[in-house]
């Protein structure tokens, strides 16, 4: 792992998918935190600053929409770009998530490529 | 007969504004019997919502028809609301000038009480359906990623080296899951279809890069079949209007198909053709050399659920909802697709996309089905670009922000936003007429930049005039997005639907 590898944090409550998303990443070359609920999701992300943030819209303990409130108010996240990758309709919650500062929306299943290429672009590394 | 039946006889001389009528008649509009009465007391009885619409049917049948039918409420002195059905008929002099209107009229309160609750119920099932299915959509996507992220995962090593055949079986399940997410897919377009939810944005659109783009997306599989996927897009195409996400959903669902019934070896084209002034309309089609549909089936296809009996294997069968989806998005784009057989066997499925213009920007949201909706709020826009660009570009500028605001209007399927259309004030005029005409509309006139320019004021006056309209001036500040602008005329029309504002009257 090389010293300046950027960090990305994933806010998912599915084990499964935060195991798989984990193991993408890390494979990529990405260092990889995760949090499982909206409580923990804020705390982490003060905590960890990370690179980059991919939240999931359902979640325990605080809608993403409130998580992601949280994130753009707090001065050490509020520039730190959020991916939305939630299972809600697009229709309806990418013009929602964008207006509540998420710079990507991806609805799941989104394929790896499309959610790596996302993460590449955010970080400017395109 | 009549009278024990319920129904009353009414009789309007013209030339006298004189209203003769039976009892029963009598009794519906609580009139005194016996004395004819002047047609502005009979109006003055409608209900304030319906008077408009209903005048607007008569004067109609006075100016060319020959009969008419109309329903109005009536609300009666102790407040309790009645509704009311008539038929009646123009008897013409020698100049072909109406002068006697006849008819009957009789109460329709008990029926049309039981539709209106019997289309609510219906609208409530389906509600209830389409939240239904985007909850189970939501919890079965969610699974279905682990599936594909670890099945990635495996394919691309990066849990170590895999041998072919554990290589080939990841593949087939990756393609089944894929057809699982496509039948999730589709399941929410049909409700979404049944609700009114299907959206279409339709805008000015370059095909030849979609088009281009979907066969890419699908060569790795044609190559693996085997098949030859060609496309041919002439040089020189016009624009079209059309939704750029829903023209490629439906061509990427025709070659899917094709796809799957070509045989090995076989293969596909893609072909766009037409453009020309006279026709209007750029024709798309996808051949395949697959074995063809019989004619008898050629129509039954698009309906929901059908599935064809090939009598031959097919590695694997859908929910029988792709084409439905197909016909119910091209129809909502102002066109039409069918399937012909294919010249040398196989089929050709065909769709049609709208040449771009200001005139079919607009008569794209004329469809049946919009006006099956109910009543549209007919928005003329007054968008003034304050450029100096070619007219022609100004013009497009317009109608890109009119559809714009349409977009953005929380009304979606009530609201039109006419831009404005035509060189002159008369071809404008005469355009958004037959537009109002043919919606049965409501008007309302936003302005930008202070005074109603001369055309618009003419068009709105004759609207309210001819169809019985009215309109609602809001004035915003010049400067603002289109957003802005829907925004408030959204508001407005919520306020005005629900009976918050008034109409003023513009005539």
């Amino acid at each position: 792992m090389s010293p300046s590898a950027r960090k990305i944090l994933v806010i998912d409550d599915d084990q499964d998918l935060v195991r798989a998303l984990g193991t993408r990443l890390r494979a990529e070359g990405f260092l990889f935190v995760a949090a499982g609920d909206g409580v923990m999701a804020v705390a982490a992300a003060r905590r960890e600053q990370p690179d980059l943030i991919i939240l999931d819209l359902g979640l325990p303990g605080g809608d993403g929409y409130q998580v992601l409130g949280r994130l753009k108010t707090l001065m050490s996240t509020s520039s730190t770009p959020v991916i939305v990758l939630s299972a809600r309709d697009p229709k309806v919650h990418e013009e929602r998530s964008r207006a509540a500062g998420a710079d990507a929306f991806l609805q799941k299943p989104a394929e790896s490529a499309t959610l790596m290429a996302e993460v590449r672009r955010l970080l400017g590394e395109a | 007969v009549l009278w024990s039946i319920g129904v009353g006889v009414w009789d309007y001389d013209m030339v006298g504004d004189a209203m003769s009528f039976d009892d029963t008649v009598a009794r519906f509009w609580q009139v005194e019997g016996g004395r004819p009465i002047p047609m502005s007391e009979v109006v003055e009885r409608i209900h304030p919502d319906d008077r408009t619409r209903a005048v607007a049917e008569v004067r109609t049948a006075l100016a060319a028809g020959s009969e008419f039918a109309t329903t109005y409420r009536v609300v009666r002195f102790d407040g309790s609301i009645r509704v009311v059905a008539t038929r009646g008929f123009v008897t013409r002099g020698l100049a072909r000038q109406p002068v006697q209107l006849s008819g009957i009229l009789w109460d329709t309160t008990l029926q049309h009480d039981a539709a209106v609750a019997r289309e609510r119920l219906q609208q409530q099932q389906l509600e209830l359906k389409d939240q239904f299915l985007s909850h189970v959509s939501h919890e079965l996507r969610s699974p279905l990623t682990v599936i594909f992220s670890f099945v990635e995962i495996l394919l691309d090593g990066l849990a170590g080296e895999l041998n072919e055949q554990q290589r080939e079986f990841l593949t087939i399940t990756q393609r089944n899951a894929a057809h699982l997410r496509q039948m999730i897919d589709d399941l929410l377009e049909v409700t979404r279809a049944q609700t009114g939810k299907l959206v279409v944005h339709i805008r000015r659109l370059e095909l030849a890069p979609v088009v281009s783009s979907t066969i890419e997306d699908l060569t790795r599989q044609a190559v693996a079949k085997r098949i030859g996927l060609t496309g041919s897009i002439p040089p020189e195409l016009p624009p079209v209007l059309a939704d750029p996400d829903r023209v490629r959903q439906v061509l990427l669902n025709l070659l899917d198909n094709a796809l799957k019934f070509t045989p090995e070896g076989g293969a596909i084209r893609v072909a766009v053709e037409g453009g020309r002034e006279s026709a209007g309309e750029i024709v798309v089609t996808v051949s395949d050399s697959g074995p063809g549909i019989p004619e008898a089936e050629r129509e039954e296809i698009f309906r929901q659920l059908y599935q064809l009996d090939y009598g031959a294997p097919v590695t694997r069968k859908g929910l029988g909802l792709g084409l439905f989806i197909c016909r119910e998005l091209v129809t909502r784009m102002g066109a039409r697709i069918w399937v012909e057989a294919g010249a040398q066997g196989g089929s050709e499925f065909k769709f049609t996309l709208p040449v771009y213009s200001p005139v079919s920007a607009i008569e794209s949201l004329l469809t049946p089905d919009n006006l099956a909706r109910g009543r549209f709020h007919l928005i003329v826009v007054a968008f003034r670009p304050n450029t100096k660009r070619a007219w022609a570009e100004r013009e497009d500028a317009a109608v890109g922000l009119a559809l714009d605001v349409v977009r953005h209007c929380t009304l979606p399927d009530r609201d039109l936003v006419l831009p404005r259309t035509g060189a002159s004030a008369d071809e404008e005029a005469v355009g958004v007429l037959a537009c109002a005409e043919a919606a049965d509309a409501a008007v309302l006139v936003r302005r930008i930049e202070g005074q109603l320019p001369r055309c618009e004021a003419l068009v709105a006056a004759r609207l309210v005039w001819t169809v019985g309209l009215r309109t609602l001036d809001v004035g915003v500040a010049p400067g603002e997005t289109a957003r802005d602008v829907a925004g408030a005329l959204s508001t407005r029309m919520e306020d005005v639907l629900a009976g918050r504002d008034a109409w003023r009257d513009a005539a």
